[in-house]
């Protein structure tokens, strides 16, 4: 029985000290264009992480960067926001990380709701409901001189 | 105490590696006019105040454009502007369009075409957009905007949404012309002749390297093309024709460069040759004649 016990807890021991499955934020083109109207845009975002926090931020940075860099085929914004993304890290780093690393996106999100999730393993995939307000963005980024005012 | 300042010194010198670069380039604003599309034997005017539709997709570009911060001006203004003017030229058809453009000041201009489409299924509004570069006619960007098929009459809502779906991209795409310009030049044609007259021809020795003035006139394309870019059409004994020849948008000043600076130095060049050159500027496009030898 104490051997018993001690196996027991050294199973415990040894799950509770496994690495947790980390799966790191890779930015796919599974991105949807859902509506848009003059100011937002909405957007279907897939992500696969661990937790469902984690998953809601890469759904949601999957999103933006595919809407800052890429561009959303068949929608308002079919242009990438920043058209040379190489050049504009070289530029201004620090208000990117702030915008895409440090939640500073939040401040131009006007929705972001869960629409389906799955198991994938032990990660978990999601697909998220994000919308932005585009104007406020663009502002934004003008601001920040990431990207030019409109103009020659 | 100077362990602490040496560490301080170090932290500090982390903020500095890690400030963005301050990228403060200038940036000019041109003005942007929406006209309608006019076919042939139409004017501006007739166009715009007999097609309602067409009429609201307008005001829905300008509205647009307003809200990107884009200097508009306004058609119905300078229509009322010049009203019974002779900018209109009621007519002189082919020239309305370019007079209404040419006294309006505009950089560049969109024409706009809406039409609506009425189908068992639901009605639907079209807008075509076409922007161009107001001084050479270049073609800038155009798109096609269809609003979804509604079961409604409210056309100005379905151009409104066709509108605001490829708005924002026909601007981004401009924005884009914009940006290839001033990383690459602007595009200009250059046309060297020789006069009827003349006593030299495009295959004639100017000075003692025995090269000839088609060979000197393409070096110095070569050596003052913003960037060295250019392109040689063609040369014959009497012709030599680049179709394009990049020029900066900018000075070495930050002025703006001006394609009549461009013809001056040249002509400068051909003077200093013992050459003697008219120019000729319309637009994007430079004409020389060659008179002859001084």
């Amino acid at each position: 029985m104490k051997k018993l016990i001690i196996c027991f807890f050294v199973t415990l021991v040894a799950i509770g000290c496994s690495p947790k499955l980390s799966v790191p934020f890779e930015r796919t083109g599974a991105v949807e264009y859902v509506s848009g109207d003059k100011n937002t845009v909405t957007l279907a975002s897939t992500a696969t992480a661990s937790g469902d926090t984690e998953g809601i931020y890469y759904c949601e940075r999957n999103a933006l960067e595919n809407l800052l860099f890429r561009g959303i085929p068949g929608s308002n914004q079919e242009n990438p926001m920043i058209e040379n993304e190489g050049q504009a890290y070289s530029n201004a780093r620090n208000a990117l990380d702030d915008l895409i690393l440090r939640d500073g996106y939040r401040k131009f999100l006007i929705q972001s709701y869960m629409d389906d999730s799955y198991k994938a393993g032990k990660a978990k995939t999601r697909r998220q409901i994000v919308k932005f307000d585009l104007q406020a963005l663009r502002k934004h980024l003008e601001g920040a001189k990431i990207i030019r005012k409109f103009g020659l | 105490m100077t362990r602490f300042i040496i560490f301080f010194g170090f932290i500090l010198s982390f903020q500095v590696v890690g400030q963005d670069k301050a990228v403060d380039t200038k940036t000019a604003q041109p003005t942007i006019m929406a006209i309608p599309f006019a076919r042939e034997n139409q004017t501006l005017r007739s166009v715009y105040e007999n097609n309602e539709l067409t009429r609201i997709a307008i005001t829905k570009v300008k509205e647009g454009f307003d809200k990107r911060g884009v200097n508009t001006i306004d058609l119905r203004a300078k229509i009322k502007q010049n009203n019974n003017s002779a900018a209109l030229q009621e007519g002189q058809l082919d020239e309305t369009k370019d007079a209404v453009i040419a006294a309006s000041g505009a950089d560049i201009y969109v024409e706009v075409e809406a039409s609506a489409n009425y189908s068992s299924t639901g009605n639907s509004a079209n807008v075509i957009m076409t922007a161009y570069d107001a001084f050479s006619g270049e073609s800038l960007a155009n798109k096609t905007a269809n609003s979804p098929k509604v079961y409604t009459d409210n056309h100005e809502r379905l151009i409104e949404k066709a509108v605001e779906k490829e708005l924002d991209n026909l601007l981004n795409t401009i924005q884009e012309k914009f940006t290839d310009i001033r990383e690459n030049g602007r595009t200009i044609t250059v046309r060297v002749g020789v006069d009827e007259g003349s006593d030299l021809t495009m295959d004639s020795e100017i000075d003692d390297s025995g090269d000839l003035m088609s060979e000197i006139i393409e070096a110095y394309m070569e050596k003052n093309a913003f960037k060295n870019q250019y392109h040689l059409q063609g040369t014959t004994s009497n012709r030599v024709i680049f179709d394009l020849v990049k020029i900066p948008l900018f000075d070495e000043d930050g002025k703006n460069y001006r394609v009549s600076k461009f013809a001056s130095d040249f002509r400068k060049f051909m003077k200093a040759k013992s050459i003697d050159v008219k120019q000729t500027i319309q637009g994007n496009n430079l004409v020389f004649t060659v008179k002859g030898s001084k």
